[in-house]
């Protein structure tokens, strides 16, 4: 063995590593990056058509209690929340998207502990990836909170993500997690919503700007 | 050098080389999570070694960020990866300095392992190796930082002269002219003789 074999005596014992967390970072930064020639469309579509979506954003901004009900319709803040009979709700979101804070007394009102963020995304060279991000990793549970989800087909225009969720199965203590990329006022990523193991309001790492 | 390639998902199968899956995320962003899938759990286990289990998973999901914004400059001459993964990791354990050099002085520190099945396959001479490991540490902790990246993908990467020098951007030349200078250093740490040959070399 040579001076440098010796070297490998130094190398501690593999062990293991959970990469999933990595991969839906990748996945993340993957779907933003796909999304974006996509939102380059959308905002087009969005200044033509999504002015009136747009002026009407005021008014419900401060009114989280005049949810629609029922009916799915959006506020002007384009997103809904909507209780079922069953118990279920549905959380609705469009690219216009805007108030993450009043989405999130929304959910309260809905007797759902909620976190809801909005982080931007940045462009670096020709890449777009997150201004920063929220290591969940050992911050949250699985629980089987959503019932069903639907996504915009992957060439419309203007589209709308929804999951319905069942807040029965959120453990005691715990609290429903919402985070939402955005990049000058588009979406272009967004998280599956995560149960956190507390009701600790995440925190968003900032991105390592050397890399 | 053994190519990897794998299968790509969906209709009209074929195989594909890193270098293959770098070029196609150009255009299709989603494919590069292959590469991911190909090399994470490696990449993932050299960056354990270096920074420790707490930080792993996270400077994995850095080094695989970092590379899928820098996929545009991959050499696509290149069919394996894994050099060029390797140099985005050592940069990115560059950034985690500290914690690095802390996790190297616990493991300088540790006991040798003494796992019955791991210690009775040993060979005499890594049982020897062993025993020099506070010496060992000692000439890794002193080595410049290039000169110590460079060691540590030959020692615990495994990779070949040719797959460092990709992946520190250097020639080979210079990886063999500093991989000497470090055995002469390691040399003359261990008082001049390298024990694990049964002829001593002195100087």
């Amino acid at each position: 063995m040579d001076e440098i074999g010796m070297f490998t005596a130094l190398r501690p014992r593999p062990g293991p590593v959970d990469i999933c967390g990595a991969r839906d970072q990748l996945a993340i930064t993957i779907t933003g990056a796909a999304d974006r020639r996509r939102v380059s469309r959308k905002a087009r579509f969005a200044m033509a058509g999504g002015l009136a979506a747009a002026a009407a954003a005021a008014a419900a901004i401060v009114v989280p209690a005049a949810l629609p009900s029922g009916g799915g319709a959006f506020t002007g803040t384009a997103w809904a929340v909507t209780s079922q009979s069953n118990g279920t709700v549905t959380i609705s979101l469009n690219q216009e998207f805007s108030d993450p804070a009043g989405l999130e007394r929304a959910l309260r009102a809905d007797g759902i502990t909620a976190y809801v963020r909005s982080f931007p995304w940045v462009t670096s060279g020709h890449a777009m990836h997150p201004a920063c991000y929220y290591n969940l990793q050992n911050d949250t549970v699985h629980a089987h909170v959503v019932v069903s989800e639907h996504f915009p087909p992957p060439h419309s225009s203007l589209g709308e993500w929804s999951w319905t969720i069942r807040p029965s199965a959120l453990p005691k203590g715990s609290a429903l997690f919402l985070f939402i990329g955005t990049d000058k006022g588009n979406i272009v990523s967004i998280g599956e919503p995560a149960v956190l193991r507390n009701s600790r309001a995440p925190v968003c790492v900032p991105a390592n700007p050397h890399l | 050098m053994v190519t990897r390639v794998s299968r790509a998902s969906g209709p009209g199968e074929r195989l594909l080389s890193d270098a293959g899956i770098v070029g196609l995320s150009l255009r299709d962003p989603a494919s590069f999570a292959a590469l991911f899938d190909r090399h994470a759990a490696e990449i993932a286990q050299y960056v354990r070694a270096r920074v420790g289990p707490d930080l792993a998973e996270d400077v994995t999901a850095e080094t695989f960020l970092a590379a899928f914004r820098q996929r545009g400059r991959y050499d696509t001459s290149r069919a394996d990866a894994r050099p060029w993964l390797y140099g985005i990791a050592v940069r990115v354990v560059g950034t985690h300095r500290r914690a690095e050099a802390r996790y190297r002085k616990l493991m300088a520190s540790a006991l040798p392992e003494r796992d019955t099945q791991d210690f009775a396959g040993r060979s005499a001479e890594r049982v020897m190796a062993q025993q020099l490991r506070p010496a060992l540490a000692a000439v890794l902790g002193g080595l410049r930082r290039q000169d110590r990246e460079l060691l540590l993908l030959v020692a615990w990467a495994g990779l070949s002269y040719d797959e460092c020098a990709q992946a520190l951007g250097i020639t080979v030349s210079a990886v063999k002219s500093r991989l000497n200078r470090i055995r002469v250093r390691t040399r003359n740490a261990l008082g001049g003789v390298n024990p694990m040959n049964e002829e001593e070399t002195h100087g």
